[in-house]
């Protein structure tokens, strides 16, 4: 706990786990500072929850470190650490009550029998479940389960607190109430929360930062912005929002505007400044949000122009999205913000369509090693 | 055929009759059982009631041979004896079955666990006569363990391991071993990993994992074990019998012996005696599960 290190709750460095010859986890190195909501995204099978339970130590990493509060913890088990986790089926103590299974922790602490009391009904204040101490676990609501897990780990004051998929379970309304929750004792626990989903909406809408990770490997660690706005390659701007994704060759640079060609339309897309010049001739993915296309009026001022035909039109209530067909070469996903007297278009109809230099992003292709995993 | 069964079937559940039809199919379980067993017994009752006087049955009314079975000393050894023997049984067998059980939940390889499996329940296969005469052959004083522990240096002359309770108790150790090892493993194979890493989560090391998690969600398998091994004990006849040799006197074998010489109203009030004990023994145990998985954490002292 030297100083410096005293922001950072936990910490990896190059950690491997191999399972029977499978790489689960692949050269991850991630910090998580103190206080922080950090969401670990991703399809299943692609190692996040391998890299939860090597960071509450369930699991010991094959190679490189883990680091709880600046101390190398690797090799140390689950029991030694000060890091609770939130299993995905909560794992609640079937054979307990509510307050037993809250006070386990403590009581394997060998807390006095005044503390744990006095502590449980605080925590059961915090997760707004006062009265049912004395409830057994089988006769709980999902949401009240995923509170009393919740309660039973906070109320070890961990450093870091691990979540592996604890809403997954939960339907949709109730998710939502648990996200705004969870958020909530965040904010009044002040604790660092590490959560795991392959939810890209529940990651955005509830970290400070998100690590996205395919095949073992944490391809981008960023702010939900960042991430939304500059993917680090292909499959973090597919995994993150809708976007098109088109394959085009590059032929030239002006300044930062950089030519690509597809399907015999030039596009002109603007590089960010700083970033390193492309080769000529290279092929790249080119990434475009579907909210970033214009269609019709809209599109006219746009530098980049097409012109396509609706070929299929999906009301979505506050937007539409359309499918367009380019001159029978490629196809387009557009979504338009939608109200009443807006103009909509139908099937059928032939418009123009744009979008501006900044609105495409020239990515990396997929990072190397990753072969054909999931997805 | 089978039209005629379902025509008879559709008589009974004709309108709002569907119980009628369950009540066919349960039929016949019920009429074997109410002839053979409640028959059984009520004839046991009936002869329990009669008079043994001089080698000859005399019809009467009377509990003498009650009064006899509950008052008399040698009776209440007899008993004693049983219960010993039983209660050992169970306990050996248990403290065997469950490493064994929880080692075979445990294991990842399909091939080893069925093989242990196959192990296990091998003895099963054969019948209790000849499991018993092997063990008199491992037994006996010139048998293989005396030889074994001759060698070892344990003893200089051999242990006596026949005719006696402690052979008894190791042969039925044997035999019941399996019926103990099953429910164990039942409920052993479906508990939750996840909860085990739970409670390592929240600092508990292996041991205190065992006692506070596993073992007390292991109550209601070792529950039926014990229910089982108990009784099976309780009523076992051939192996007191032939590695006994009339030195260890259990209810079963004094219920023949009183058979023999027709002293049948003794027999029956021991043969009920033993049913209403096993009843007994499998209520004190399910209520001693619960106790083991609820009470004591409830109250707060996991």
């Amino acid at each position: 706990m030297s100083d410096g290190q005293t922001t950072i709750a936990i910490e990896t460095r190059n950690a491997v786990k191999r399972y029977a010859g499978n790489i689960a986890v692949d050269q991850v190195s991630l910090q998580v500072k103190r206080g922080e909501f950090v969401s670990l995204l991703g399809p299943s099978g692609c190692g996040k929850t391998t890299l939860l339970r090597l960071l509450g130590g369930l699991e010991q990493p094959d190679e490189g470190t883990v680091l709880l509060s600046g101390k190398d913890v690797s090799g140390i088990p689950a029991y030694g650490r000060n890091s609770n986790m939130i299993f995905q089926q909560l794992a609640l103590f079937p054979h307990m009550d509510v307050y037993n299974n809250i006070a386990y922790g403590l009581k394997v602490r060998k807390v006095a029998k005044d503390e744990i009391r006095r502590r449980v009904h605080e925590i059961l204040e915090l997760v707004q479940l006062g009265d049912y101490s004395r409830r057994s676990v089988s006769q709980l609501s999902g949401g009240q389960a995923q509170r009393v897990a919740i309660a039973r780990a906070l109320i070890n004051k961990p450093e870091v607190l691990l979540l592996d998929e604890p809403l997954s379970a939960l339907d949709m309304q109730l998710r939502l109430d648990m996200q705004r929750e969870l958020k909530r004792i965040q904010r009044e626990f002040g604790g660092t929360f590490i959560f795991v989903t392959h939810d890209q909406s529940e990651a955005m809408n509830m970290s400070d930062r998100i690590g996205v990770m395919r095949g073992g490997k944490l391809l981008q660690y960023a702010t939900p912005d960042e991430i939304y706005e500059r993917p680090a390659d292909r499959f973090v701007a597919k995994f993150i929002g809708d976007t098109n994704l088109l394959q085009v060759k590059v032929l030239g640079t002006e300044q930062d505007l950089v030519s690509v060609e597809c399907f015999g339309s030039t596009f002109k897309i603007r590089q960010e400044k700083g970033s390193s010049p492309i080769p000529s001739g290279s092929l790249r993915p080119l990434s475009i949000r579907y909210e970033y296309i214009r269609l019709g009026e809209a599109a006219s001022h746009s530098a980049n122009r097409l012109e396509g035909r609706v070929i299929e039109s999906v009301y979505g209530g506050a937007s539409i999205r359309y499918t367009l067909d380019i001159g029978g070469r490629f196809q387009l996903q557009a979504s338009s913000l939608y109200q009443r007297g807006d103009i909509r278009y139908s099937v059928g109809d032939t418009l123009q369509i744009g979008f501006n230099p900044e609105d495409g992003l020239l990515l990396n292709d997929d990072s190397p090693g990753n072969g054909e995993a999931a997805l | 055929m089978m039209r005629a069964a379902s025509r008879i079937v559709g008589l009974f559940t004709y309108g709002n009759r569907p119980w009628a039809a369950q009540l066919l199919l349960l039929l016949p379980a019920i009429a074997l059982m109410g002839v053979v067993y409640l028959g059984g017994l009520l004839i046991f009752g009936r002869y329990s009631f009669d008079l043994y006087d001089n080698g000859s049955l005399v019809r009467d009314w009377n509990g003498q041979a009650y009064r006899a079975f509950l008052t008399d000393p040698y009776y209440w050894t007899l008993i004693g004896t049983t219960f010993r023997v039983a209660a050992k049984v169970t306990f050996w067998s248990l403290l065997l079955a469950y490493p064994l059980a929880y080692c075979m939940a445990g294991l990842r390889r399909p091939g080893l666990k069925q093989t242990l499996l196959l192990l296990t329940f091998l003895p099963l296969l054969v019948s209790a006569v000849v499991r018993s005469y092997g063990w008199q052959l491992l037994l006996s004083r010139q048998g293989f363990m005396n030889w074994l522990f001759i060698h070892l240096g344990l003893t200089d002359s051999g242990f006596d391991m026949m005719y006696n309770e402690t052979g008894v108790v190791i042969a039925l150790v044997h035999i019941f071993l399996p019926f103990m090892v099953f429910p164990l493993l039942n409920v052993l194979s479906q508990s939750d990993n996840q909860l085990k890493a739970a409670a390592h989560d929240l600092g508990a090391g292996k041991w205190r994992t065992f006692f506070t998690i596993t073992f007390p969600l292991s109550a209601r398998g070792i529950a039926s074990g014990v229910q089982i091994v108990f009784t099976l004990c309780l009523t076992a006849f051939t192996t007191p019998q032939l590695i006994g040799g009339g030195r260890v006197m259990t209810l079963p074998v004094f219920i023949y012996q009183r058979t023999l010489d027709t002293n049948w109203p003794m027999a029956a009030v021991a043969s009920i005696f033993l049913f209403v004990s096993s009843i007994a023994v499998s209520l004190i145990v399910n209520k001693g599960a619960d106790w083991l998985m609820f009470r004591r954490t409830r109250q707060g002292r996991i």
